[in-house]
């Protein structure tokens, strides 16, 4: 696989709400297999700039230049809404907070599951039940609750779920916004382990959204520090947290309880 | 037979009002299975009944046209009965019950047993014209998967089927696919009519009154209906015959006849049910009259 040119190449992305800016003004390069955070406080512009990145929102201004699997680099903000879509199905995958959001809440697990492949025209009822199944298994989630729905689950399985719906069709891009945030400690733990040991396994790149400075550090390979729109600071994770240099990295840095 | 009534014009809805319908059928025609937007009117029935279907009649009847309405299979129901001397009195078109004899046949749930033929038309009143509504309850979202043809949604419903029910259990307005390109609502015919879609030599034109939508399928269109490699489309079956005429092959409802767990499974198709059984006993014309009621 040559990896001459980045996955996602980022020049000046912005995105206005009105005449008030979300965020603006961004650069970045993601490379395939790398795990980038995105921190900063609420407000801060984080889930606009991946609404942007991930064409969720309509970009206003900036370009996203995307190399498909077959090398080809493409503008995002050219390629057609079918083409965008058909991203999604075959190389995108995009974790919710809220896992109500990503899944359907009245589907079973299986359905959950099998829907990305379904749409990729998997036909066959039996081995889309025994991916489903793997997937579920992968996750940690007991797999005799493949026919029971999500709304029957605890918030750490839905999420558990939600990235096994993400990750079932091997994609090479996932974008994340808040995925641990609402889970108590323990299962934060367990899902931080298992997206560390996917991302291992499969070479995905994922661009994760969070406030939180403890899930940058374990997961992440490199940080990016957002603050009223901007990037501040951004750098490997280790550097960007043991040696601050923007007075506002330092500031959330320091105000990080220590037990 | 009679000629329409004074002060109404014939068909009764107004020249402009067909013309709009008849471009929305054309526009239907012209691309099978997808669902034309169109200005539902009042007509003189509540919505549900039947307006859309009746709408598409009114907009294609000619004083030439002889009409037939079938309610769940059957000419006798009073929806059948009410709408067909509707016809017969704002059109003065003659009406019959014999399915080979009408060039327009109004259904309702059922496609009537007897092949339909070149020149005729089947209309299908439709209370839900989108067949992706229950798993994706936004119009901008469904008509959005339509225009990419990204369908996998409509499987994920026949995969919770299977999962819950170890088959497809969907048995009435089963979805399809039209000409290889539109998902398309059947109206809530059972699965057992699906087969007769496919490329049946009838124009089939389908109006929903309540949701104001007009689709069609040209005669000689493919209809497929979706399935699982390993679980393919399957039609109900019965493996009784009719209690009433004996013919097998066609469509049965069941009729309580006690309140002691007591049935009998007949014909849905009354037309069909008569004829058989005329055709076994020809002397016995008035028990058929009997029957049918």
């Amino acid at each position: 696989m040559s990896d001459a040119r980045p996955l996602l190449e980022v020049r000046g992305v912005g995105h206005r709400y009105g005449d008030r800016y979300g965020c603006r003004d961004v650069d970045l390069d993601l490379w395939p297999g790398e795990v980038l955070a995105v921190v900063g406080e609420s407000g801060s512009g984080k889930t606009t700039l991946l609404g942007a990145l991930s064409q969720r929102l309509s970009r206003t201004e900036g370009n996203v230049r995307y190399r498909l699997a077959d090398d080809t680099v493409v503008d995002l903000a050219e390629l057609s809404e079918s083409a965008v879509r058909s991203l999604w199905r075959t190389e995108w995958g995009f974790v919710h907070q809220n896992p109500a959001d990503g899944l359907r809440m009245h589907v079973s697990a299986g359905g959950n599951v099998g829907e990305p492949l379904m749409a990729t025209g998997w036909r066959h009822y039996g081995r889309i039940r025994a991916a489903a199944a793997q997937w579920l298994e992968r996750v940690e989630i007991p797999v005799d609750r493949i026919d029971d729905t999500p709304a029957t689950f605890s918030g750490g399985m839905r999420q558990r779920l939600q990235i096994a719906r993400n990750l079932v069709i091997s994609p090479r891009l996932v974008f994340m916004d808040e995925p641990t945030s609402g889970l108590d400690v323990s299962v934060q733990a367990r899902l931080l382990d298992l997206i560390r040991s996917l991302v291992a396994e499969l070479g995905l790149a994922i661009i994760i959204v969070t406030h939180d400075l403890g899930v940058a550090r374990l997961i992440s390979h490199r940080t990016l520090v957002m603050k009223d729109g901007r990037v501040v600071e951004s750098g490997l994770t280790d550097r960007v947290l043991d040696d601050p240099q923007a007075a506002y990295t330092q500031l959330l840095v320091s105000s990080i309880l220590q037990g | 037979m009679s000629t329409s009534l004074a002060g109404y014009n014939i068909g009764y809805l107004d020249e402009q009002t067909k013309r709009m319908i008849r471009r929305a059928l054309l526009k239907g025609v012209a691309i099978p299975g997808f669902q034309v937007p169109f200005a539902s009117r009042e007509v003189p029935m509540p919505r549900g009944w039947g307006t859309g279907g009746v709408q598409v009649t009114a907009a294609i009847i000619g004083t030439g046209d002889v009409l037939k309405v079938i309610d769940q299979g059957a000419d006798d129901t009073t929806n059948a009965v009410s709408i067909r001397s509707f016809f017969a009195a704002v059109a003065g078109v003659r009406t019959t019950t014999h399915t080979d004899e009408a060039t327009i046949i109004q259904t309702r749930h059922r496609i009537p047993e007897t092949p339909l033929a070149a020149g005729q038309t089947i209309v299908y009143q439709v209370p839900g014209p989108e067949p992706l509504r229950f798993l994706e309850p936004r119009e901008t979202e469904t008509r959005r998967l339509h225009a990419l043809a990204d369908y996998g949604l409509m499987y994920v419903k026949l995969y919770e089927d299977i999962a819950k029910f170890g088959h497809i259990a969907t048995t009435y307005d089963y979805p399809v696919m039209v000409a290889g390109r539109y998902l398309m609502a059947p109206s809530p015919i059972p699965s057992f009519d699906n087969p007769k879609m496919h490329r049946s030599p009838a124009l089939q034109l389908f109006g929903a009154g309540r949701e104001k939508r007009i689709y069609a399928v040209p005669p000689y269109t493919d209809v497929q209906s979706l399935g699982f490699e390993d679980y393919p489309f399957e039609p109900q079956r019965f493996s009784q015959p009719c209690a009433i005429c004996g013919s097998v092959g066609g469509y049965l409802d069941e009729v309580i006849t006690d309140d002691a767990g007591g049935a009998m499974f007949v014909c849905s198709d009354t037309d069909h049910c008569e004829r058989v059984s005329a055709a076994a006993a020809p002397d016995t014309d008035t028990d058929t009259e009997e029957v049918s009621a």
